[in-house]
């Protein structure tokens, strides 16, 4: 229950942080950045191949919520899932603009990661909502590979054409699939 | 391309594995269909989990004097100020969550004040940076607006389009601003302080009758004298 608490306390210290910087507050946006760039640059981390992509991303990320901290709606998403979004599209567009993903290195590396993260079972227990690393692991093994690169490490439909060795066009059809089958796990309507 | 698969496309948006062009056509999307924007927030919250697997990594200690100095290069906030007021108009929804990709444009001021009778008033729209790109000159008796390009010509195949912005609701269009110079009626009446833009459109001006493209110039209508 106090987890439960401290949780909400963390998220309401946030809306409000958000609704201070939508009015240029300098302050509230330090603290914003102490709160959540450590959270923020280890998802954009992960996308990027290279740390100095990683550190414009984040810049970028943190710019676009100063810009568009009004545009917040905290009935919609709550302010880490808004700014993640934000970080996650700025990774993804810093990835997609350069061609460093395409590199042989880069899909070895990655393959290994895929295997990893592809095994069952392999979502730790962090995993903030058991439901989901349980509806991933009911998904079969190229399916819960495709979705995890994809959300995780911006993999793109042509990455992953590559290493699971399927046509675009298919990638696409698995991916939408899962979607639903996790969708329908969850318990979405 | 229409997508009818609208929680598969709002999916696979968040997953971040669609192309340029279609995450082009979502973000486009997102302001005006709810639906879709509703449906994108759920799979953010959906999938975030996975997001706080990251953990958290610490990101180097020059990256806040960096942005601490973009907030205070002196544009930031005449930039946002148009931004919001273009915002208002143009995604006036709650869409505009994941809608984070306007463009910076530059405000002059800001000033209301009732039009008194046969007045004139200019305006210079000019984009980020401040060159100067058209020159408005309005004339409240006659009722007409001038409308004269001093930049460049709108990109090929696109028209650029005249708007009115008011300080609330929605924009109205003033027509497109292709020609070098133009004397247009003016159906709408116009006040110093009041703000022009100017967005890119497809050939002809915009199919919905507000912006659908980035507004690249604005200016604020001053006293000619």
């Amino acid at each position: 229950m106090a987890e439960i608490a401290d949780a909400e306390a963390r998220q309401r210290e946030l809306v409000a942080l958000l609704a201070d910087v939508s009015r240029r507050n300098e302050t509230s946006f330090k603290r914003l950045y102490d709160r959540c760039s450590a959270k923020l640059f280890a998802v954009i981390r992960r996308i990027t191949i290279s740390e100095a992509t990683a550190e414009e991303a984040l810049q970028e990320a943190f710019m676009r919520i100063w810009d568009h901290a009004d545009a917040f709606d905290p009935t919609l998403a709550s302010p880490i899932t808004w700014m993640t979004t934000i970080a996650r599209n700025t990774a993804i567009d810093s990835i997609r603009r350069g061609a460093e993903r395409i590199s042989a290195t880069a899909v070895v590396i990655d393959e290994e990661l895929a295997d990893r993260l592809a095994a069952p079972g392999s979502v730790p227990d962090v995993l903030a909502s058991r439901q989901l690393r349980r509806c991933i692991d009911g998904l079969d093994v190229d399916r819960r590979g495709m979705v995890l690169l994809a959300y995780c490490y911006g993999w793109s439909r042509e990455e992953l054409s590559h290493r699971f060795d399927r046509p675009v066009a298919t990638v696409k059809t698995l991916l939408r699939r899962s979607l639903i089958s996790l969708k329908e796990c969850l318990g979405g309507g | 391309m229409a997508d009818d698969d609208l929680e598969g496309l709002a999916g696979e948006y968040v997953l971040g594995t669609l192309d340029a062009s279609e995450r082009a056509e979502v973000e486009a999307r997102l302001h005006r269909e709810p639906a879709l924007a509703a449906a994108v927030a759920q799979w953010a919250e959906r999938l975030q989990p996975l997001a706080d697997l990251a953990g958290e990594a610490e990101p180097p200690n020059i990256v806040w004097p960096k942005i601490e100095a973009r907030i205070r290069d002196g544009l930031g906030d005449r930039v946002v100020r148009l931004q919001r007021s273009v915002r208002r108009w143009r995604f006036a929804t709650a869409a505009t969550l994941f809608a984070a990709s306007i463009l910076a444009v530059v405000i002059i001021g800001e000033r209301q004040v009732a039009p008194p009778a046969g007045a004139s008033y200019v305006a210079i729209l000019g984009g980020e940076g401040g060159k100067p790109a058209f020159v408005a000159s309005v004339d409240t008796e006659a009722r007409t607006i001038r409308l004269r390009r001093v930049g460049d010509a709108p990109p090929p195949d696109h028209s650029f389009e005249l708007w009115q912005v008011p300080a609330s609701g929605p924009t109205v269009s003033l027509g497109t601003a292709d020609a070098i110079s133009d004397l247009k009626a003016l159906q709408v009446s116009l006040k110093p302080g009041e703000l022009l833009a100017i967005s890119v459109e497809p050939k002809g001006g915009s199919p919905t009758g507000q912006a659908t493209g980035p507004v690249v110039f604005t200016g604020a209508l001053l006293p000619a004298e």
